[in-house]
C-alpha cells in the first residue's frame, strides 16, 4: 500500500470517527506522513535514521550572502535538562509574566508543568526532530545528533 | 556527567588569529576539595532551609545551579562573520 493510500485511509478513519484527531496525528507522524508546519520546509527525503538517544541539539545558520553571520551551535541535552530543571524554580510572579509573554506570541505553555519525566519523554521523542527553514537571507537547520 | 576538562577558545579578527587557547579547567577541580570540610555545615544549612517552602525552593535552585557546570561538556559555539573574516569558536570539552 502506498503512502498516499495510507494517508487517505487514516483520514477516512478520522472522518468516520473511528479514531480521534490525536490518534490520527500519531499515526501520520509514525508513518512520516504528517504535514510540515507553516513557515517551514520539511525535508522531502525519507526521515534520517532515528537516533535512539540523541545527545546534542544542533542549530546551524548558513547565510546566503557574504553579509550574514554563519552560526553553528551544539547544545548537550543534559544542559537543556538542567536548564529546564532551573525553570521550575522561577518564582510564581516571574513565571506568570513569562507565560503571559509566551501566550501573547501564541505559545500557551505552563512552565510549572515541565517536570523531569516530561523532559525525558521529550528528549526520547525529539530524536526525529529536523527543522529546515529556507529564508531569503539564510538557511536555518535544527536537528538532533 | 563530568565537569569540563578543557575550554577551547579561538578568536579570529580580519583574518588574523587573536587568540587560540586551551584553558585547563581541570586544574580548578582540586578547589572542590576545599569544600569537603564544609559538607557538615552545608548539610545543616540544607536541613534548616528544608523546613520552609521558600527555603526548599532556594535549596532546590542551589542544587540545580551547582549541577549546571557538570552539564556543560560538549557545548560548542561557532560564530563566523565572513564579511569581516572574523570568527569566535568556543568548545567545552
Amino acid at each position: 500500500m502506498g503512502r498516499q493510500e495510507d494517508r487517505q485511509k487514516i483520514l477516512q478513519m478520522l472522518a468516520k470517527g473511528t479514531i480521534s484527531v490525536e490518534e490520527a496525528d500519531k499515526l501520520l507522524s509514525a508513518m512520516g506522513l504528517a504535514g510540515a508546519p507553516e513557515g517551514s520546509t520539511e525535508n522531502p527525503e525519507p526521515a534520517r535514521e532515528r537516533r535512539a538517544d540523541p545527545r546534542y541539539l544542533r542549530v546551524q545558520v548558513e547565510p546566503k550572502s557574504e553579509k550574514g553571520d554563519r552560526v553553528n551551535i551544539r547544545v548537550p541535552f543534559q544542559l537543556i535538562r538542567a536548564g529546564a530543571k532551573l525553570a521550575a524554580f522561577i518564582p510564581q510572579d516571574a513565571r506568570e509574566k513569562v507565560e503571559e509573554k509566551l501566550e501573547a506570541k501564541g505559545m500557551k505553555f505552563d512552565l510549572a508543568s515541565l517536570g523531569p519525566e516530561n523532559l525525558d519523554q521529550l528528549v526520547a521523542q525529539i530524536g526525529d526532530l529536523q527543522v529546515d527553514v529556507d529564508g531569503e537571507e539564510e538557511t536555518v537547520r535544527i536537528f538532533c545528533e | 556527567m563530568r565537569p569540563p576538562v578543557f575550554v577551547r577558545l579561538k578568536v579570529t579578527e580580519h583574518g588574523k588569529k587573536k587568540a587560540s587557547l586551551w584553558l585547563p579547567v581541570f586544574l580548578l577541580w582540586p578547589l572542590a576539595l576545599l569544600l569537603l570540610p564544609l559538607i557538615p555545615l552545608l548539610l545543616l544549612v540544607g536541613l534548616i532551609l528544608s523546613f520552609t517552602a521558600k527555603g526548599r525552593l532556594a535549596l532546590g535552585a542551589g542544587l540545580a545551579l551547582a549541577s549546571l557546570p557538570f552539564c556543560l561538556s560538549g557545548l560548542e559555539i561557532d560564530v563566523e562573520e565572513p564579511e569581516k573574516r572574523s570568527k569566535v569558536f568556543i568548545k567545552i570539552i
